[in-house]
């Protein structure tokens, strides 16, 4: 399970190498919920790749996810970890933790409910 | 002839212990307790109390805020929320959206409103805590909230 969990994390990190919003979006449950800093809860795959392309379009171009703690619980996985986000020069545009919570649907694991935040400092 | 009946009490046992599991997604049997948690947080915050606060959580307890470090453990959680009491906050309403329990885990989607002393509300958010029963009372174990504003 933890294999096939990273594996949808390094999909997610590919992703957002090539840039592809509706490919990001896929990594979600058809249910699927990103609940962003600074922002609404994005529901579904079509609010959610656009969601991602704001993100995109605003610079980011890379990615790091690391897990931290994975909790599984049959079909359902509960994962703690860490993110950096890079800009295309490689400029570390932000870090922080992350919580996901997995469901296995039609037998692969999706991110169902995705939170994240911060560790750096509000800027002045 | 005492395997028969040693069988089923394994069966049974077995049962008994994957009841839990087989509820999974059916909050029934936390909700209650949970929320009861919920509005002891609410109430140790209008108190103003950093360690009734912290006693919310697990003793591996960890707060992940946003725009700071990972605080883990009840002492760093104390200060933590005596930081933010003495910053001004002065309650807190939290309301669960979603509620899932998986036996000694439960995990909670949930929205969060912030207010300074004269009601103004400070911010409005979403949460999600991972939940563990320690010393059969249900506890925060990991929790991660953000803000619904537009950052400034």
């Amino acid at each position: 399970m933890r294999e096939d969990i990273e594996a949808v994390d390094r999909q997610f990190e590919a992703e957002m190498r090539a840039r592809n919003a509706s490919g990001l979006a896929a990594i979600y449950t058809a249910a699927g919920q990103a609940l962003p800093p600074n922002s609404a809860t994005v529901s579904g795959h079509t609010d959610i790749a656009a969601f991602w392309q704001g993100a995109i379009d605003m610079g980011i171009a890379e990615v790091e996810l690391k897990t931290l703690e994975l909790e599984e619980f049959g079909d359902t996985a509960i994962q703690v970890g860490h993110f950096a986000l890079k800009t295309a020069e490689g400029t570390l545009a932000d870090n922080g933790k992350y919580i996901v919570i997995w469901k296995r649907e039609k037998g692969a694991w999706k991110w169902h409910r995705d939170i994240w935040n911060s560790s750096n400092p509000v800027a002045q | 002839m005492k395997t028969l009946p040693l069988a089923i009490a394994a069966l049974l046992a077995f049962s008994t212990v994957t009841v839990p599991a087989a509820m999974a997604g059916n909050h029934s049997g936390a909700k209650a307790a949970i929320e009861a948690v919920d509005a002891e947080f609410e109430a140790a915050l209008s108190a103003g109390s950093a360690s009734r606060l912290a006693a919310v959580y697990t003793k591996d307890g960890q707060a992940l805020p946003p725009n700071g470090p990972v605080v883990s453990g009840r002492e760093a959680l104390e200060t933590f929320w005596q930081g933010a009491v003495d910053a001004g906050l002065a309650s807190v309403e939290l309301e669960t959206v979603e509620l899932e329990e998986f036996g000694d885990s439960a995990v909670q989607v949930g929205r969060y409103t912030l207010r300074a002393a004269d009601g103004t509300t400070a911010d409005v958010g979403k949460l999600m805590i991972l939940w563990k029963k320690e010393e059969g009372e249900w506890r925060w174990h990991r929790d991660i909230w953000n803000s619904s504003k537009p950052a400034k």
